[in-house]
């Protein structure tokens, strides 16, 4: 009898130590997460701020299933123009997903840039409409402006006080068959164009 | 000390009343489930209500989170603010923060009123509570990453407000619920208490007044009823037991109440009997001795219980004195018999010696079988003192000169002496049997009468009767006739001694002759006496006349013829006048004497003695002063007298005072003294005395001692005399010569008292 007993204390004591080892471990591990999560240091700038808009209006956004590649097919940000991110934005979509797919992010200089989810129109650009018009079914197309919604665009980036803020063109979104979600919507202004 | 209080107070719910316990049980049980469910419903609604809370806050915070995706990665304020601004529905959320990835805080939201400061978001447990607060931090995820960190602050009063309404609800049911539960069983109670109670009073009446004809109330068909059904069965059962039992022991002490009756009856009857009795056993050893016998054989009966009877006394016989054999020894030769032993004496343990009669018998058992033998004798020495006194008496009787005859209450002589025999010529034999009229005179015998007398108790004073001889001589007899008696006190005859007494009443009526020949010239002597004395105051009153003629004419002689008497002649005539004076004194003295005698007087009346001597010392005024005398007197009482006495009286002896005086001037006292019922009066004097050879002579009429020489004429003292003897009294002188003579007289006590003269006047 005294054995089983035993083996029981020593069992359950062998228990303990796991657990408090555990609860030990788990705070600096988490405080260490925290720490490794990338945070530039200082303010960031506009198109770092912007960067990190264009891969969050992913995650808000729902691309309509038959326009959507191929699961082996990358999540393509087109930039059409100057690129005014830099290396900002690759380092954005590093490691990220968009729409369950890898993000790939390709540049070019004029028309006609195909395969895109995503277009994003520089400012400098010229005959936006035209360019808007061309784009096909299923691509959000994001600019700088209120008047890129005007000319079509469906996201525009504007300057409220210094900070980014964003307007969104809802009709331009339908006909695209873009489903933007309601938090998105949230942190909006919505114009209807 | 805990514990002493416990179980007394144990004891003292042991003690509480059948339907006091059961409410308490009541009341208890029901306060228990109360309590519990309380507590349990309290504690199972505090803990499901924390884990519901916990989940809804938990989803709400979700939600919040999740709503604030957006805000979070545009990095909008305002939009996050009016995410949290939500939570203004859930008034307990007091604090609701919202921080980016970094950790800076990007919104808040704090309750109206409150500000506190936004929890600490490096927190890890997703709940957390401290005190009254619950603290939530959540993750914001965005495609399952972290984008951000919601903290809540939530306030943990709803929970407590509901637990304290819970306890409200929980002791206003218990106490609602009590009141009803002790409602209901102070009803209940009763219908289970109600009944056993009455079965206690009952049952405790019962033992109280061990009345078993009491039965139980039923109340009801239960267990109770059949208890009480059952107990009044039972009772029923020690009812007839009882009864029964009653019965047998009253039927029991009756016989013992008469056993012991018996027995009593028997030892009393034993313990009073005149005779000794004395029981042994066969050994001879006493079991039994009466008082007489204790008495007769001076010894208690504590000595005399277990003791041989040999040891106790001897018997022997009364002529002989030889040893008479032992009554159990002969007993035991001849158990047929009940000896009788006579002509024996007994000789008791201190030799006292005394005849007895005696029987002896065995005492046989239930089989016939000699157990011992009672023995009874009686001491008949008193018998034999009775025989000899009546020998006496009868042979006292026998010689006496006088008759004495005994009769039964029929008149039929039975005893007839020899005096009888004497007396009345009849034997005894021939008397004996026959009637008293042989000796009494044809139809004079008043012996019949006599003895009814007797029979009916009356008492026979001596009387004379008549008796006839056998020779025919009649005989006056004095008759004695008393009542003869038995021993037990009653009259069974009567004895009649009869004295002859013919020459008495001979001597008798001689004697009455001379008597009456005394009585006769008794009265010649007193008619004589009579005669001379109104011969005297006649002769004394009448005389007087004469006299006083004699006087006047020899005065008138020498008055008128002075000259032709010659002197010898006037001396003659002087004589004359002297001595008719002389006489004249006498006779009136001799009148006075008279009167005092028979005379007819007034009647007595009170006279004041002190009055009297007063008058008296004015009639003697003239010697008195020509002598100087000196009178005195005690207080003097009132008597009932004639007063005429007794100026006399006085006079006399104070007039005797003075006149034979000494030769000092007279002293004169009168004094009074008591003894016993008679008054003594003295009149004491310092005169010339008299010699004691003359003290009885004085007071003889017209005895003289002095002759001539002192005038008188010698009747004074025995006026006095004769003055004092006729109020009953004495009257004496005590004197000497040359000292003084004291005439003492004495008289009864015939004071006048106020209220004996009022009685005579009003009868």
């Amino acid at each position: 009898m005294a054995q089983p007993l035993c083996t029981a204390t020593v069992s359950r004591r062998a228990l303990q130590r796991l657990l408090l080892a555990a609860a030990a471990c788990s705070l600096p591990c988490a405080l260490l997460g925290a720490q490794l999560a990338p945070l530039p240091a200082g303010q960031p700038t506009e198109y770092q701020v912007k960067a990190a808009f264009l891969l969050n209006f992913t995650k808000f956004i729902e691309w309509p299933v038959s326009d959507q590649p191929a699961s082996s097919a990358p999540f393509t940000i087109c930039i059409l123009g100057e690129d005014p991110f830099g290396p900002a934005l690759d380092q954005i979509i590093e490691g990220e997903t968009a729409n369950g797919q890898r993000i790939a992010v390709q540049r070019s200089r004029r028309e006609p840039v195909k395969n895109c989810q995503l277009l994003y129109v520089d400012k400098a650009e010229r005959g936006i409409p035209e360019i808007l018009t061309n784009v096909g079914r299923g691509v959000l197309t994001v600019g700088e402006g209120e008047n890129f919604l005007r000319e079509g665009g469906m996201i525009a980036f504007v300057l409220e006080n210094r900070r980014v803020r964003f307007n969104i063109n809802l009709p331009a979104a339908r006909n695209a068959s873009l489903k933007f979600s309601s938090k998105l919507l949230n942190v909006a202004k919505v114009v209807e164009q | 000390m805990n514990g002493r209080t416990r179980i007394s107070e144990i004891g003292r719910f042991r003690r509480l009343p059948l339907q006091r316990k059961l409410m308490v049980v009541i009341m208890a049980t029901t306060a228990a489930a109360l309590v519990l469910s309380g507590i349990s419903i309290l504690i199972f609604d505090s803990v499901l209500f924390r884990g519901y809370l916990e989940r809804d806050l938990s989803t709400l915070a979700d939600i919040t989170a999740d709503n604030s995706t957006a805000a979070l990665s545009f990095e909008d304020p305002h939009a996050a603010s009016e995410t949290l601004g939500a939570l203004r529905a859930r008034t307990h959320v007091v604090t609701a923060c919202i921080y980016r990835r970094n950790g800076s805080v990007l919104a808040t939201y704090h309750r109206a009123g409150t500000s506190s400061a936004c929890p600490d978001n490096e927190v890890i447990q997703t709940i957390h509570i401290t005190g009254a607060d619950m603290t939530l931090v959540r993750p914001i995820m965005l495609n399952n990453r972290r984008i951000g960190t919601l903290t809540m602050l939530y306030d943990l009063r709803e929970l407590y407000d509901r637990l304290r309404l819970y306890g409200a609800t929980v002791l206003f049911l218990l106490l609602s619920s009590s009141l009803l539960a002790l409602m209901l069983s102070s009803r209940l109670s009763a219908i289970i208490a109600t009944p056993i109670s009455q079965l206690v009073q009952t049952t405790t009446a019962i033992s109280e007044t061990k009345d078993y004809s009491v039965r139980a109330a039923k109340f009801s068909a239960d267990e109770l009823g059949v208890l009480v059904d059952t107990f009044n069965d039972m009772l029923a059962g020690i009812q007839t037991r009882d009864n029964e039992l009653r019965e047998a022991l009253l039927t029991r002490e009756q016989a013992l109440e008469d056993a012991q009756n018996a027995r009593d009856f028997l030892r009393t009857t034993l313990t009073s009997i005149g005779d000794a009795v004395i029981s042994t056993d066969v050994d001879g050893c006493v079991v039994f001795a009466n008082r007489v016998a204790q008495g007769l054989l001076r010894l208690p009966e504590s000595e005399l219980t277990g003791r041989r009877l040999d040891d106790v006394f001897s018997l022997i016989h009364e002529f002989d004195r030889k040893p008479v054999e032992s009554p159990l020894s002969k007993v035991l030769r001849e158990p047929d018999h009940v000896t009788s032993l006579t002509d024996t004496v007994l000789i008791a343990g201190d030799g006292t010696e005394m005849p007895i009669d005696n029987s002896v018998a065995p005492i046989r058992g239930d089989g016939g079988s000699i157990h011992g033998m009672v023995l009874v004798f009686r001491d008949t020495s008193a018998r034999r003192r009775a025989i000899e006194t009546s020998r006496l008496l009868a042979s006292i009787v026998e010689s006496s000169g006088d008759a004495i005859i005994g009769y039964d209450l029929n008149g039929r002589i039975t005893s007839w002496n020899s005096g009888a025999e004497n007396m009345f010529g009849y034997c005894a034999v021939e008397m004996t049997g026959s009637s008293t009229s042989a000796i009494a005179l044809a139809g004079q015998d008043e012996m019949p009468g006599v003895l009814q007398r007797i029979c009916r108790g009356e008492r026979i004073d001596q009387y004379q009767g008549v008796r006839r001889t056998k020779a025919g001589k009649v005989m006056d007899v004095s008759v004695t006739v008393s009542p003869i008696y038995d021993a037990l006190g009653r009259i069974v005859g009567a004895s009649q001694i009869a004295r002859d007494t013919t020459e008495q009443v001979r001597a008798a009526s001689r004697l009455a002759e001379l008597n009456a020949d005394l009585q006769r010239s008794n009265e010649r002597l007193a008619r004589s006496n009579e005669d001379l004395e109104r011969f005297a105051f006649i002769a004394s009153h009448d005389l007087q006349e004469p006299l006083r003629m004699i006087t006047l004419y020899s005065q008138l002689l020498v008055k008128q013829y002075p000259a032709e008497l010659a002197d010898q002649a006037e001396a003659c005539i002087s004589n004359i006048v002297g001595g008719t004076k002389r006489m004249r004194e006498l006779l009136a003295d001799l009148l006075a004497f008279t009167e005092i005698g028979g005379r007819p007087e007034d009647p007595p009346k009170p006279v004041d003695l002190n009055l009297v001597v007063q008058k008296v010392k004015e009639n003697l005024k003239a010697s008195i002063e020509e002598t100087g005398a000196e009178v005195t007197a005690d207080p003097l009482p009132v008597l009932v007298v004639n007063d005429s006495h007794f100026v006399s009286l006085f006079q006399n002896l104070i007039g005797n005072a003075l006149k034979y005086r000494s030769g000092n001037a007279p002293r004169i006292h009168i004094s009074l003294s008591e003894t016993g019922a008679q008054l003594r009066f003295a009149v004491a004097d310092n005169g010339s005395g008299i010699a004691p050879q003359y003290h009885d002579k004085i007071f003889v009429a017209f005895k003289r001692l002095h002759g001539k020489s002192i005038p008188g004429t010698g009747i004074g003292l025995a006026i006095c005399q004769r003055v004092v003897q006729r109020y009953g009294g004495r009257i004496w002188v005590e004197s000497q010569v040359g000292q003084g003579s004291t005439f003492i007289f004495t008289l009864p006590d015939i004071r006048y008292a106020e209220g004996a003269v009022n009685d005579r006047r009003t009868s």
